[in-house]
């Protein structure tokens, strides 16, 4: 028999998903995607984790206004710094997530900065730094609530 | 390695645009299908409100537009000799009237979704089922909005005239004066480039399409002339101009959706 646990186990990616949406259509300009994919790292297999980032690759690149890779290069920069610093950190630790998060927030200014530039685009520069400061606060409020979330419904089916 | 590789997708998206139309067409329908239940749930409370508590002052709103309507009717019927008169003139010099425009109304889903927008723009509920397309222009009854960048077969995301990498073809009202109206950012002043020290500009005037730069058609409201400074030290004189619409509470657009370039030849 199929318990409420298992379901929660089976729907909690596409809720994630659908409820990162929302937040993004109710939020201009910020990214609810990118601590889906840390915890995704953390605790799930590779799989798993492609395939959510393909999504959200999708999602982003869809709807925002640059051409295709900006979303790769900030997604992939997430994912590298996460391998390279697993060697030196313990991967759930906060204090870890919290240098992440500072350094996810400072590729997204640049990454944008670049992609504009490479399209010739003209974007407000104090508006996108007060953006990146603010997904450094997303970022790891997020992670926060999706890892309490995750921990109360999914541990027990988890891969870790 | 892994920089060259980026590098050379993005070049061969560049020159393609494969990935571009990829993610164009699933990312955004994907926004639609799970944004969806978030937008029926909005409508339903929106429409309780203004159903059952909104009618406070129902009476008021009603005087209000009584008068309004008596005065619309007066300039109607001005506007109907004008009009005669403007086809019999037509006719007269056989020049070929104007197509009627078709709109379709949208409701705003969005404001600057996610993080890669990093331009002023608003997410429209109307796609290419629609008969959305690149550069599709978007208006309200009080002026122009902007312009389609980019649309899925359900959404449509749309520049706003206000972004500073939107430039549109305006002449004012009364001079006919010509220039391009660019968007300085948010909350700032539309700025109307290019009109040289000796044209005639007035400050209250209202700047209108011009229709030259192919994807507005002639005659839309877009704003009004707020300053105009006319330095020594330059060829062309700094005008700064408000839009007509409400960019910052848009929750209804309207798109023009059988406008094309007339033909040069």
């Amino acid at each position: 028999m199929i318990s409420f646990k298992n379901i929660l186990a089976r729907l909690f990616w596409p809720l994630f998903l659908v409820i990162a949406v929302w937040l993004q259509l109710l939020f201009p300009g910020v990214d609810f995607f990118a601590a889906g994919i840390m915890l995704c790292l953390q605790r799930e297999g590779a799989g798993k984790v492609v395939l959510l980032t393909l999504v959200c690759v999708l999602i982003q690149e869809g709807s925002g206004f640059f051409a295709f890779g900006a979303s790769i290069l900030r997604y992939g920069s997430l994912i590298g710094l996460f391998l390279l610093g697993r060697k030196f950190f313990e991967a759930g630790s906060p204090a870890f997530i919290l240098l992440l998060g500072m350094m996810f927030s400072g590729i997204h200014f640049f990454s944008m900065k670049t992609m504009a530039g490479l399209q010739d685009l003209v974007v407000v520069d104090h508006r996108l730094l007060m953006e990146s400061v603010l997904l450094f606060f997303v970022f790891l409020s997020e992670w926060l609530v999706l890892t309490k979330i995750y921990r109360l419904s999914l541990a027990h089916v988890s891969r870790s | 390695m892994t920089i060259a590789l980026l590098l050379g997708v993005y070049t061969w998206n560049w020159r393609t645009g494969v990935l571009d139309a990829i993610a164009e067409r699933s990312g955004m329908d994907m926004v639609s299908w799970a944004g969806w239940p978030l937008h029926w749930s909005r409508e339903k409370v929106q429409s309780a409100w203004s159903r059952y508590f909104y009618l406070v002052g129902l009476r008021q709103e009603n005087d209000r537009l009584r008068s309004k309507v008596t005065e619309l009717f007066l300039q109607l019927s001005r506007l109907h000799e004008e009009a005669a008169e403007a086809s019999r003139l037509r006719a007269l010099y056989s020049f070929h009237p104007v197509e009627p425009w078709d709109f379709e109304g949208g409701r705003v889903v969005s404001y600057r979704f996610g993080p890669h927008a990093a331009v002023e723009s608003i997410l429209v509920d109307k796609g290419t089922t629609s008969g959305v397309t690149t550069n599709t222009p978007v208006i309200t009854p009080e002026g122009v909005v902007g312009r389609v960048l980019r649309k899925s077969t359900r959404l449509s995301q749309v520049l706003l005239i206000t972004d500073p990498n939107s430039k549109v073809a305006v002449m004012s009202r009364e001079n006919r004066t010509q220039g391009i109206l660019v968007g300085q950012g948010p909350s700032a002043f539309l700025q109307m480039q290019y009109v040289p020290l000796n044209d005639v500009l007035e400050e209250g005037e209202v700047l209108i399409t011009s229709g030259m730069d192919g994807v507005f058609p002639k005659g839309l409201p877009v704003a009004r002339i707020q300053t105009i400074v006319r330095s020594s030290v330059s060829l062309f004189q700094t005008v700064q101009a408000v839009a007509l619409a409400d960019l910052r509470n848009l929750e209804e657009v309207l798109m023009i959706t059988n406008y094309a370039q007339p033909d040069v030849e």
